[in-house]
């Protein structure tokens, strides 16, 4: 992928740009929110990720210059700036997500390659009913079945398997599963995502004997395509 | 002597009296000039009716046939005095004149006023105390039969009368000027000691002494009201700073050791490089090490944040019973995976104005607390009773006299001093409690054992009127 990278710090931005290279991607690192500006509209990017705070232009600024354009490529934001006003003043921008400094570069990785895949139509949200291997969920009824006999699963696991579908081939990580599934952005010291993973795997990967969902060390999870 | 003077102009009593003397000298000075006017006025119209009677009446003796050297003889007696008051004088077609010799005015008519004049035996000589009774004149001239009649009053009684006005107004602004400034004075130098004991109490709080205080003696009036409150908030100010201090201390504290020991395993690792070995396991040490410093910083600037009361914009209605099972959702599988038993109790739920996200945190925050103090076969409680929610278990709990220091900011037991954390859960729950207006207690459910901890919420205010 091609990356716009917007960072003013130096260290950060040769650790950023460094570790995204490794991964297999194109990284265009500028420092200053008017070359940001112009970059992203004089060449085409898969993503964008931008620093809130930058000399000349904010990042806030650069998308909301972005947006009014029309560009509609993803932005994921980086910030000092963590609390929940910033992150929805970010997203209300028009930003696709958002990672509070400081961050591990295996969740930076994760959440780039989420939004570089993205489907660039938002038709997944109109469907109705989700399917993998043999399951199918059916999203009005938040239902599970197999084969056709039912599987019993709560609100959560259901929230759950169904994030983990419509991720498929992507590394989630335990903060975007935690912000996605249970709406929390904060880390518990405890361990519920482990917990609500293996509780899920009890009940559809156990009684089939099959492996759907693969733990990534030190990374996350991922449901393979 | 310019700044003592400095001084008094700036006492705002005295200088309001000042300015009410000014203002006071002013009235009198025109209520003095208006009683002159209206008074000279009045005097001269009642001597000249006096004159104007006094003359009909030796008009008509004279017509009766009364001699001119009788009603002169009549008036001649008084005249051995100096301090004469009145005079008559004739001047009949002839030219002879009776009774009093007064320069040849008898030509003119009607009122006239006479120079001083004195009248005196051609013998006697003219002294000192002569020219002081010397008087001006107020003479009324018309023609009788058989010749000339001008009748004189002295303006003597008038002019002592008008000469002591002034006097008399001046005496009296006197006194006023002299009472209402040395009053002024009193009250600025009262006030001003005052005033200035609470400008040496400011001074010295604005140096960083908190503990001053002006503690009035007596409660009487704006100024005393003033100093307590003002006492009222250096105590406020004192206790604040106290607390900040005391986390920054306790921060200092507290971090220095995860950094030595972050320090010490970044070393170990160095020296097993140097070796040639690669200490995968040692740098994990450290990452992880580095992660539990940055969740300690990020926990206080969470606290902060729900501090500044910002998100106070976002509340919104909230179901206790809805939030209850969305926490029970999220931590029932997890508490069970530790051995402990988790159960839910809702009784009469009630709904409240709040924060979804904070509460989830902050009944999170109150689990993940059991979870680290309680032994394994414990029972945890998610419990909500009308507008109270809260987490119960029957650990071992906390003696009642830490529950007030246990939600202070980084306060830690000592025996917890051995379990991961930094002390900020329950002060990140606390001041969740506080952004939400809702007490957080703290009990024992069976006597001396366990641990209760709730939050209560106050009913709006618009409920809490229709109850009434």
């Amino acid at each position: 992928m091609r990356i716009l990278l917007l960072e003013d710090d130096v260290e950060i931005g040769t650790w950023v740009e460094d570790g995204l290279s490794k991964a297999g991607h194109v990284i265009d690192w500028v420092k200053d929110g008017h070359d940001a500006f112009l970059n992203a509209t004089t060449r085409d990017y898969d993503v964008i990720v931008l620093d809130r705070m930058t000399p000349g232009l904010d990042g806030l600024s650069v998308l909301k210059a972005l947006r009014s354009t029309k560009n509609a490529v993803p932005v994921l934001f980086l910030t000092a700036l963590g609390s929940v006003e910033d992150r929805v003043e970010g997203l209300d921008a028009g930003g696709d997500d958002y990672l509070p400094k400081p961050f591990a570069f295996s969740e930076l990785l994760a959440r780039v390659s989420a939004l570089g895949r993205r489907p660039s139509t938002n038709s997944s949200e109109t469907i109705s009913c989700l399917e993998v291997e043999k399951f199918q969920l059916n999203l009005l009824k938040q239902q599970c079945m197999r084969a056709g006999q039912p599987v019993p699963l709560n609100a959560k696991e259901f929230r759950l398997f169904e994030t983990f579908i419509r991720n498929k081939g992507r590394v989630l990580t335990k903060n975007m599963l935690l912000e996605k599934v249970w709406d929390m952005n904060f880390d518990p010291t405890s361990s519920v995502v482990e917990t609500h993973i293996s509780r899920l795997r009890a009940k559809i990967e156990k009684p089939f004997d099959i492996e759907l969902i693969r733990t990534i060390r030190g990374a996350g999870y991922i449901l393979d395509d | 002597m310019t700044s003592s003077l400095k001084y008094l102009w700036q006492m705002s009593a005295l200088r309001q009296a000042f300015a009410l003397t000014l203002v006071f000298l002013g009235v009198l000075v025109a209520t003095g000039f208006l009683a002159d006017v209206s008074i000279r006025a009045n005097l001269n119209q009642t001597i000249d009716n006096n004159l104007l009677t006094k003359f009909n009446q030796i008009k008509a003796d004279l017509a009766k046939g009364v001699s001119y050297q009788s009603i002169a003889g009549s008036y001649q007696s008084e005249s051995e005095h100096f301090s004469l008051d009145e005079f008559v004088s004739f001047k009949s077609d002839s030219g002879k004149i009776y009774g009093y010799p007064i320069p040849d005015v008898y030509g003119k008519t009607g009122f006239i006023n006479l120079a001083p004049y004195y009248f005196h035996e051609e013998d006697e000589e003219e002294t000192e105390e002569h020219a002081e009774t010397e008087t001006s004149w107020r003479v009324y001239i018309g023609t009788i039969p058989g010749g000339r009649l001008a009748i004189g009053s002295s303006l003597r009684a008038r002019n002592q009368l008008l000469n002591t006005l002034p006097y008399a107004f001046l005496f009296s602004g006197g006194v006023m000027m002299f009472i209402t400034l040395s009053g002024g004075l009193w009250f600025g130098w009262r006030s001003q000691r005052r005033l200035s004991k609470i400008t040496r109490a400011l001074d010295q709080i604005a140096a960083g002494d908190l503990t001053t205080r002006i503690a009035p003696s007596s409660c009487r009036d704006d100024l005393d009201i003033l100093s307590v409150k003002l006492d009222e908030t250096t105590q406020r100010l004192s206790t604040t700073l106290q607390q900040v201090r005391d986390l920054s201390v306790n921060i200092a504290h507290d971090l220095k050791t995860p950094l030595t020991r972050l320090r010490a395993q970044l070393e170990q690792t160095q020296e097993q490089n140097q070796k040639g070995v690669s200490d995968a396991e040692g740098v994990a040490g450290a990452l992880k090490k580095t992660d539990d410093l940055l969740e300690v910083f990020d926990a206080l600037l969470r606290i902060s944040r729900v501090q500044s009361g910002e998100r106070k914009k976002q509340f919104q209605h909230i179901q206790l019973a809805d939030l209850i099972h969305n926490v029970a959702e999220i931590y029932q599988a997890v508490v069970e995976e530790t051995g402990r038993s988790f159960s839910v109790e809702i009784e009469e739920a009630g709904s409240i104005s709040g924060d979804q996200v904070l509460l989830v945190q902050a009944l999170a925050n109150l689990i993940e607390n059991a979870l680290r103090h309680t032994p394994k076969e414990a029972e945890v409680t998610l419990f909500v009773s009308g507008n109270t929610i809260g987490l119960r278990d029957n650990g071992p709990g906390i003696p009642e006299a830490y529950y007030p220091r246990v939600v202070e900011p980084m306060y830690r037991m000592e025996q917890s001093r051995s379990t991961p954390g930094a002390g900020l859960g329950l002060a990140l729950v606390k001041a969740i409690a506080n952004l939400h207006q809702a007490e957080l207690v703290l009990s024992s459910p069976t006597l001396g054992k366990g641990l209760s901890i709730q939050f209560v919420f106050h009913p709006p205010i618009s409920e809490q009127l229709s109850t009434n």
